[in-house]
């Protein structure tokens, strides 16, 4: 190796952070390189500078005050974020399910084309879906009321408001569940 | 098998027992008190950080995955609270006096501990004179001694930035080290008085 290797490099060496093979290569132009070695020889004494650093004690009443100021909260709820991440789960589901039947729809698209799509491509999905849309079908029938598809067209039709204002609600949502995320990152 | 036990520790906590909580703090309280004085510079904010930090922790357990490292994740909320507060103080050089940590240590002699202090001394004051962005790395991996990957969790930055900055900083440190013994060496051969081996080069 002719070229000096970049700081940046014997940062890594000096860390650790370099496969076998390239500080093998680094080592043998440490041998030959002044410059090189009276960097490094730096670097490594900073790093053990800095790991020898005397950390400051914790006061003794850090744990008290601590604890004090936790016994005074509720415990932790874990059950309202559970029903949180659910409840986001669904509304996402949701908002997800009625962009993607506006943009069938939207081309023209039926249920029918899908289906025929899925049987094709798909044929044990399709016999799964059939079996569910029958079963659907079979409990209408008993509870006299319309089949599968229909029932969804015809809330469509009936209320057509309902769709910007679920998606209205899961984006609300999606706002909310910002709270829950992990703390911001570093600027 | 240490893991296990917090792991067990923070199960108990999830389930609102506060005594697994006060074995959390117990353990981690230097590691999250010398987080805070190091970016803060100052004891008695720094104890505000860290009681903040754990109980944002405390509040925070019921979203921890246990499984997860603990530790990163308790230093991010602790490193986010202290840049907060050194935003709200609006000053980010903080530490200025460089002042030693008080320590349990006593080993040395007088003059070889005087000496260490002192080198201490001026590394503390060149760390706490970085911004604020590099300071967090070099804190978090030096002093607190995690690894590069567990860096970057606590921080919420990719890894190559993490080093990045640390090297970065690492350049700083050493720069600003050379300029001190520089001049302190100056001051020296002004005042006749006799020099000491420079410790900017810390060889």
């Amino acid at each position: 190796m002719n070229r000096c290797p970049s700081e940046s490099q014997w940062e890594a060496f000096v860390d650790g952070d370099l496969s076998p093979a390239r500080c093998r290569d680094l080592a043998a132009h440490l041998a030959v390189c002044g410059r090189c070695r009276s960097l490094v020889d730096d670097m490594l004494a900073l790093k053990a500078a800095l790991d020898s650093l005397t950390e400051p004690e914790p006061p003794p009443t850090l744990v008290g005050s601590v604890m004090g100021r936790v016994r005074r909260e509720p415990p932790p709820q874990r059950g309202v974020h559970l029903r949180a991440t659910a409840l986001h789960a669904l509304f996402t589901a949701g908002v997800v399910a009625e962009v993607a039947a506006l943009v069938l729809a939207a081309v023209g698209i039926t249920p029918q084309d899908v289906a025929g799509l899925i049987a094709l491509r798909w044929p044990g999905l399709f016999s799964v879906l059939t079996g569910a849309a029958g079963l659907i079908d079979a409990l209408a029938d008993a509870l006299g009321g319309p089949r599968g598809w229909e029932v969804a067209v015809g809330i469509l039709r009936q209320s057509p408001w309902l769709w910007p204002a679920s998606l209205a609600l899961g984006l609300g949502f999606l706002l909310f569940i910002r709270r829950y995320r992990a703390p911001k990152e570093l600027g | 098998m240490a893991l296990d036990a917090e792991t067990l520790l923070i199960e108990r906590c999830q389930a609102g027992d506060p005594e697994a909580f006060a074995a959390l703090v117990r353990r981690y309280q230097r590691q999250v008190y010398a987080l805070a004085y190091r970016l803060v510079g100052d004891r008695a904010e720094a104890e505000d950080v860290a009681q903040e930090a754990f109980l944002r922790c405390y509040r925070s357990l019921a979203r921890f995955r246990t499984g997860q490292p603990f530790g990163p994740w308790l230093y991010r909320i602790a490193t986010n609270l202290a840049l907060d507060h050194l935003r709200r103080r609006g000053r980010a050089a903080a530490m200025a006096s460089g002042e030693p940590p008080p320590t349990a240590e006593r080993t040395a002699g007088p003059d070889e501990e005087a000496l260490r202090r002192e080198d201490q001394r001026r590394l503390a004051a060149a760390i706490a004179n970085l911004a604020p962005e590099y300071r967090v790395p070099v804190v978090l991996f030096h002093l607190q001694g995690l690894p590069l990957a567990e860096v970057a969790r606590a921080t919420g930055l990719p890894l190559t930035a993490v080093k990045n900055r640390l090297y970065r900083a690492r350049k700083m440190l050493r720069q600003a080290l050379r300029d001190q013994d520089n001049e302190a060496t100056g001051r020296c051969r002004d005042e006749q008085v006799p020099v000491r081996e420079p410790v900017g080069s810390l060889r």
